[in-house]
């Protein structure tokens, strides 16, 4: 048994320079690895996942590790040991937009479709742009699409919970190729 | 003739300029039978620079014919000194390569480009290429200026939510 242990470290902070470097500094001093990353900036926000590894250290050890900063930069941080990770799914990649005047339940009704499917959703970006008089809702999905399930309508069910909802979508396939 | 080792990054050979070909030589016969060996060795490969293989010549062998969704395409092409002198369009594609493996990336491409190279007997063409191949021309000849796709990679956040500035 591997005593390599996998963490996820989150934050979410008013965004200000500086953020990134305080973090991994603790990462690099501790010598953590930084397995997988990604931040974006939500609404003025910095928000961070890091999932990170290093033997022989546990929830409680690495929560220590970030007490100083918390408290100098006025961060919450959030630390939790991953588990077995779920299965790389298999298949067709593409994306899908679906944008329109801002109403409630886009993501929610197009979300859903997909779990009834099985379809399995690998990046989730929504963003509400337009002026405030008129916000345009857009959102923008990677799925993959199981080799089974190529031709058997999806996209079509899509278009029409789009039509439904009085939105537009769009759905293309991205084509992946190793040179 | 002879299957040949692709290199992998960090290489640092992967990111020297290569050298114009002068004259077609033994050397030069024998690095083209050797991308063609390692090309076709490789199964799913549809091009191949001679950077890849630590052979430090403009030197591209590649076959967009091999991709079976490839319609429009000039068979198995062997290009010294290829130079892309005109490009059309846009097309975007998500890459990987044999020198960056478990790695793959969106990148921007012309959709329509115009190459001029010498082929195996040195003499001057110019052909064009459109979409899949178009694309993997490109990819090659980058290789021979020490880029890789790595280089061009767009970040898909940026790309679909950046908000255009308006004077």
């Amino acid at each position: 048994m591997t005593n390599k242990n996998l963490f996820a470290v989150t934050l979410i902070a008013a965004d200000r320079p500086g953020i990134v470097a305080a973090v991994s500094k603790i990462f690099f001093e501790n010598s953590f690895n930084i397995e997988d990353s990604s931040s974006t900036l939500l609404q003025g926000f910095f928000s961070a996942i890091f999932i990170v590894s290093k033997e022989g250290v546990d929830t409680d050890d690495v929560k220590k590790m970030f007490m100083p900063l918390e408290k100098t930069m006025n961060i919450d941080i959030h630390v939790q040991e991953m588990s077995e990770a779920g299965v790389r799914p298999v298949g067709e990649h593409f994306i899908i937009s679906v944008y329109g005047s801002d109403k409630p339940g886009i993501v929610n009704k197009v979300a859903e479709y997909l779990a009834n499917k099985e379809i399995n959703i690998l990046d989730l970006q929504t963003k509400v742009a337009g002026s405030e008089k008129s916000p345009i809702y857009l959102m923008v999905l990677e799925v993959v699409i199981d080799p089974k399930m190529m031709g058997t309508g999806w996209d079509d069910d899509l278009k029409k919970i789009s039509r439904d909802m009085g939105t537009d979508v769009n759905i293309r396939q991205i084509e992946t190729y190793e040179f | 003739m002879a299957v040949r080792e692709v290199l992998v990054y960090p290489d640092p050979r992967l990111k020297e300029m290569a050298e114009d070909v002068t004259e077609i030589d033994d050397y030069v016969r024998k690095v083209i039978a050797d991308l063609t060996d390692t090309m076709e060795a490789s199964g799913h490969s549809t091009g191949i620079a001679a950077t890849q293989i630590g052979e430090n010549i403009r030197v591209v062998v590649a076959d967009a014919s091999k991709n079976a969704k490839c319609e429009n395409h000039h068979g198995r092409l062997v290009l010294i000194n290829p130079e892309i002198i005109k490009w059309e369009g846009m097309i975007s594609f998500r890459e990987g390569c044999m020198s960056v493996p478990d790695y793959t990336g969106n990148v921007n491409r012309a959709k329509k480009i115009l190459l001029r190279y010498h082929d195996e007997n040195f003499e001057q063409k110019v052909i064009e290429a459109e979409d899949f191949e178009a694309v993997l021309l490109q990819h090659e000849t980058d290789h021979l200026e020490g880029t890789l796709f790595l280089d061009r990679v767009i970040s898909k956040r940026t790309d679909l939510f950046r908000r255009k500035k308006f004077k």
